[in-house]
């Protein structure tokens, strides 16, 4: 079987315009954010990695006793799309770019109680009250992606 | 048959002299003597009768032979002995380049391509590199504001270790229940920094 000499080239070409096309669409601002829904109620165990969250929630006097992680996801935000989070109580919490400025970028938080506007950081993570559910609260847990730990 | 001396030095040359293989010096000596001596023209006689003989011989035993496939046995054994790797490099390149050029062409340029990704990946993921956005250490509230609709007051706690809380308390307003609360915060959640109420413990 004989090939045509110009099908290697072409799927160079094709190649080298897939990566220019990626790069072209990476330029448009993007910040990634790791999301996360824990329950906090007083029914049931806790997950044992959450037992940092449940003392540090305790000590601001929060009582509950169990702490379970529901869901987590990466979101990439951009400013023009917001990136939605379901809630299990049928509801959903909203999180989008608002602004990113000398590389801070500012993250509006939409929940069914309201919203709250922050600075992401590197370190810590922004807890936000997403509502009640099965007797207990939900929480909504934003944390620097992996990469932006240090 | 008896060699007289006359012929003695000249007998051992007959058999190469018939076979052509004397000097020619040797070769013209021999024909003159055998051109004047009967015993040596009859000796040359018998052994060229004899090597008719044993060609003939030979050939009816080489007629016994199937050598129909003689040559393919034999090159199917033959191998070409492998040349050192320092001979074949350049061979190879030669034959890759000359006639398989567009192919080198296509790899090379495949492998810029490639080495330039990987490159460009590498600059990209740099540790020392922050992720877009993070450019805060710690995050920072900036405003937060409970919905009218929701019959909640937004309320901020800062952890021990400085991450912020942000909660949404009932707060109904005698006579004007539907409005909803704000605060605008503006500082960097610290340590220690219990800005906003406390909540009172228990679930909330």
């Amino acid at each position: 079987m004989t090939r045509p000499e110009g099908g290697f080239a072409r799927a160079v070409l094709l190649i080298s315009a897939s990566l220019t096309f990626s790069l072209q669409a990476s330029a448009e601002p993007q910040v990634e954010v790791m999301a996360e829904v824990v329950h906090a109620s007083n029914q049931g165990s806790s997950d044992s990695a959450l037992a940092n969250m449940k003392a540090m929630f305790s000590k601001e006097g929060f009582g509950f006793t169990s702490y379970r992680r529901l869901s987590s996801a990466r979101l990439a935000l951009q400013k023009a799309k917001a990136a939605e989070v379901s809630l299990p109580n049928g509801k959903a919490a909203t999180i989008k770019l608002d602004e990113l400025k000398d590389g801070k970028a500012h993250l509006k938080v939409s929940v069914p109680s309201g919203e709250t506007v922050y600075t992401l950081g590197r370190e810590g993570s922004v807890f936000v009250d997403a509502g009640i559910y099965q007797g207990g609260s939900l929480i909504l847990v934003l944390s620097p992606v992996a990469g932006a730990k240090y | 048959m008896a060699v007289s001396p006359a012929c003695r030095p000249y007998v051992p040359q007959l058999s190469p002299f018939i076979d052509g293989e004397l000097s020619p010096d040797d070769r013209v000596m021999t024909e003159r003597h055998v051109s004047s001596c009967a015993d040596c023209t009859a000796r040359v006689a018998d052994l060229r009768a004899q090597s008719g003989l044993l060609r003939v011989g030979y050939e009816m035993l080489a007629d016994d032979v199937d050598f129909r496939a003689f040559t393919q046995q034999v090159m199917a054994k033959a191998k070409p002995e492998p040349l050192p790797p320092l001979e074949r490099l350049p061979v190879v390149v030669y034959e890759l380049f000359t006639h398989r050029w567009p192919l080198m062409v296509g790899a090379v340029a495949s492998v810029a391509v490639a080495g330039a990704a990987v490159v460009g990946i590498g600059l990209f993921n740099r540790t020392d590199r922050l992720p877009a956005g993070y450019g805060s250490r710690r995050p920072i509230i900036q405003t937060i504001s409970s919905d009218a609709n929701s019959h909640t007051a937004p309320l901020l706690l800062t952890m021990e270790n400085g991450d912020p809380i942000v909660w949404f308390v009932d707060h109904i307003h005698p006579g004007d229940e539907s409005q909803g609360g704000a605060m605008k915060v503006d500082s960097e959640a610290q340590p220690g920094n219990k800005g906003g109420q406390r909540a009172k413990g228990g679930d909330l």
